[in-house]
């Protein structure tokens, strides 16, 4: 379970949101909506514990989202970030980094219609779908009770979006937190969270 | 060996007159670089005429206090100059800094001037303070480098260490990337230094030596030592640093602090 307990972010004179509160429990999939710059992210990051909050709490299975419980939540936590630029030269340099079981994430990537080849290939000539798929393949082989998306579907197709959802959709109690403006997406989710309205 | 052939102040002098060539091509090419070479050259000429007159009076005098006095003053400088050339808060960086200098000065002495060399008195003048120097300022040189590759990576391209740190909760594993990185730009000029050394680059410790006097053997034993010397310390001196600013450039999230640039 996730509770956000009215919190309030403000960048200098742009207040983000103002005593935001909302529930996620165990195995359901949200989608967050917003306009562009309108705090998805930063919602995202705070609750990954890497933005502060002007005010309320955050507890994630009943931690308290703060310096002493941080690494117990990240431990229960895989993240997609928007920003897929990495720099490494290949991506099998993330199965030593993020100590990667190599068959899981070959599992992934074959469900995600990726080519075992890829991780050998030069990750900055990646294209931005590709990047995406494994880095999700990446996330999903961690196997964290929460995962936590921030645009996942932004540089794939139609069928690639499909795939992704019916991977993810077939894990057992996965709580997952997203960011998405594709419809597809969205329609997949259990709630769409509007914030900043 | 021949005697040593010692150079008048007047033909020294003449040397300067060499510098006329790059600054006609500096001049030619519009480079707005000849300000900084004179000052530059007047800078060495000043800088090392002071050396010259001091060690020759320290190297007499040869007082343990003295010596280390002498090396404190330059671990020093190298401490501010390392953290002024890479652009990093010095009330930050000043202590990590600080130890990683002295802790591996102390180590690359202790065991190449007591034991390897074996002196009886490691901080004698003679070999004290010129060796100490010399492992600073080429240490200093490549500490500078990696510093900079870290911290600018860190700051403009850390997408990877933050996804790296949230999914396995390793901060070690998040900065492994980086540091390998730093490692590498710091060092690869030293081994490509190394790999050519007496093929195509004479050194210049090893060249002064045999030119004053010294039989080339014994010139080139000091230079292999001297060369590991500064392999070892340039290496040390940056994972310590690294290692000692890693522990309070993050806050308890694992979040880098803004305030690790200089202002």
């Amino acid at each position: 379970m996730i509770k956000i307990e009215e919190i309030s972010k403000s960048f200098k004179e742009n207040k983000l949101f103002e005593k935001l509160s909302f529930e996620i429990r165990q195995g359901e999939k949200i989608c967050l909506s917003a306009d562009s710059g309108k705090g998805k992210s930063t919602l995202i990051k705070i609750i990954l514990g890497l933005e502060s909050i002007d005010s309320g709490q955050v507890l994630i299975n009943n931690l308290l989202l703060d310096k002493n419980n941080i690494a117990e939540i990240r431990n229960q936590i895989a993240w997609l970030p928007q920003d897929l630029s990495l720099n490494i030269q290949t991506a099998e340099e993330l199965i030593e980094y993020l100590t990667l079981d190599e068959k899981k994430l070959l599992l992934f990537m074959q469900k995600l219609k990726l080519d075992a080849q890829l991780l050998k290939q030069e990750y900055q000539s990646l294209s931005g779908g590709q990047k995406q798929r494994l880095l999700l393949s990446a996330c999903l082989s961690l196997e964290k009770p929460i995962l936590i998306l921030d645009e996942p579907t932004s540089a794939l197709d139609k069928t690639a979006i499909q795939d992704l959802i019916s991977t993810i959709w077939q894990i057992e109690n996965l709580t997952l937190i997203s960011a998405s403006h594709n419809e597809d997406w969205k329609n997949a989710c259990d709630k769409i969270l509007i914030i900043n309205e | 060996m021949n005697s040593v052939l010692d150079i008048s102040v007047y033909k020294l002098a003449l040397g300067y007159i060499v510098f006329l060539i790059p600054i006609f091509w500096l001049y030619y090419y519009k480079t707005n670089l000849i300000k900084d070479v004179v000052i530059g050259a007047l800078r060495m000429t000043i800088q090392l005429a002071f050396v010259a007159f001091y060690f020759s009076f320290i190297f007499k005098l040869n007082n343990t206090f003295v010596n280390i006095t002498w090396v404190a003053v330059m671990v020093l400088v190298s401490v501010f100059t390392t953290i002024k050339r890479s652009n990093l808060n010095w009330r930050v960086f000043v202590f990590p800094v600080f130890t990683a200098i002295v802790v591996s000065l102390i180590l690359i002495d202790a065991f190449f001037l007591g034991f390897v060399i074996g002196l009886d008195n490691v901080f004698d003048a003679r070999y004290f303070i010129p060796i100490s120097g010399m492992i600073l300022g080429n240490s200093m040189n490549h500490n500078i480098i990696g510093l900079n590759a870290y911290f600018d990576k860190l700051q403009t391209n850390n997408q990877l260490y933050y996804f790296v740190l949230v999914n396995t909760n390793n901060q070690k594993n998040a900065l492994l990337p980086y540091i390998r990185d730093a490692i590498k730009k710091a060092l690869n000029p030293l081994i490509a230094t190394m790999t050519v050394m007496g093929l195509i680059s004479l050194p210049g410790m090893m060249t002064g030596q045999i030119l004053g006097g010294s039989d080339p053997s014994t010139a080139v034993k000091y230079q292999i030592l001297i060369l590991i010397a500064i392999f070892v310390s340039s290496n040390m001196n940056l994972v310590l640093s690294l290692i000692f600013s890693n522990r309070i450039i993050f806050d308890e999230f694992g979040k880098l602090k803004n305030s690790i640039k200089a202002k």
